[in-house]
């Protein structure tokens, strides 16, 4: 009988995209470009919100955005008709982005002329929230028409994030939405998130997303250069 | 579904290994995760099995060391374990569920059986 060797490895292999993404985030940091993810179901009003956000920091920060979607240009050309520079990249069937994937997003971008990038994540509640991907702020939507138990379905993402938008609040007569509910299930899971209610279609509540998301972007762009 | 990229970098890693060990078979692989990580063994050795075909790791066996998820309390601050699965998201000291979850993501390499 063949006597078997035991090798030791003691190798952690989620280490490489945490390791990856750490690389990016300090890059960033060097050219002060902030990274925001953005995640959430298919069609909680991302590339919407992406619009109304473009349309309020244009004038205030050089905006760039990544899209990713398994296929489509749809929402990249969208983003760049109002005038910013978009990347759409094809995850191939990827149900998430990790630093990998974003970095290839990046090299399209010319980086260091930018303040804010927005990096639109995949359709999807479930594994965007365990790849990191170099991000220096996390947000996540959820659209009132999903419901308010959410928070209890789906908890690593919306303990992960640094901020919640609630978004299509005009439908709110149509719908049986309890926002002091997910406002509770939240906070227990994430007692220093952000909440944001908000309607692409009317503009409520948008402004102040963009002035918390102006106000992050300054403070870490003066906090890396003083790194410097 | 995120199994796989994962398991491919197993199976990168364990191939290299047993490339430098001059191994003709690996006839098991030892790995520990956390029920923290999102790695359900079945898919995993699933994922694995597929990619595995045709290179020294085809057919082995996985074998999956689980630990629990730690947690601390963020009522009366003490640190506890979660035994129940699916896990319950409560002290075991107080019984409050405003916890924190301690367990970093690892799906851990711990080693391999060669021939």
């Amino acid at each position: 009988m063949e006597v078997t060797r035991v090798i030791e490895i003691k190798k952690n292999v989620l280490e490489r995209n945490d390791v990856h993404a750490d690389e990016l985030r300090i890059m960033l940091a060097q050219k002060g470009t902030f990274l925001l993810n953005l995640m959430s179901s298919p069609g909680s009003g991302k590339t919407s919100l992406i619009l109304r956000t473009i349309e309020k920091l244009k004038q205030k920060l050089r905006l760039g955005v990544i899209e990713a979607d398994i296929d489509s240009t749809v929402d990249a050309e969208r983003v760049e008709n109002s005038g910013v520079p978009a990347v759409q990249l094809h995850t191939g069937g990827m149900c998430h982005l990790d630093a990998g994937m974003t970095h290839s997003g990046l090299q399209a971008l010319n980086v260091e002329d930018l303040d804010l990038i927005i990096l639109e994540n995949v359709g999807n509640l479930v594994c965007p929230a365990e790849f990191d991907t170099g991000a220096v702020k996390n947000a996540m939507l959820l659209s009132v028409p999903e419901g308010d138990d959410k928070p209890l379905k789906y908890p690593l993402m919306f303990s992960k994030v640094d901020a919640l938008i609630i978004t299509k609040a005009d439908c709110l007569p149509y719908f049986d939405f309890n926002f002091q509910a997910v406002k509770e299930r939240v906070k227990k899971l994430n007692p220093d998130i952000e909440i944001f209610v908000t309607s692409a279609k009317t503009g409520e509540g948008i402004e102040q997303w963009t002035d918390w998301l102006l106000m992050e972007t300054i403070a870490w762009q003066e906090k890396v250069l003083k790194l410097q | 579904m995120h199994e796989l990229p994962i398991m491919e970098d197993v199976l990168n890693v364990v191939l290299d290994f047993g490339k430098s060990h001059k191994a003709k078979k690996i006839v098991k692989i030892k790995l520990q995760t956390s029920a923290a990580s999102g790695i359900i063994p079945k898919w995993a050795t699933l994922f694995f099995k597929m990619i595995a075909q045709d290179t020294i790791a085809q057919d082995c066996t996985l074998e999956f060391e689980m630990e629990p998820i730690k947690i601390v309390c963020r009522n009366c601050s003490q640190k506890s374990e979660i035994k129940t699965n699916p896990p319950v998201f409560v002290c075991s000291a107080c019984g409050s569920d405003e916890v924190s979850v301690l367990s970093a993501r690892k799906l851990r390499i711990e080693s391999i059986e060669i021939l």
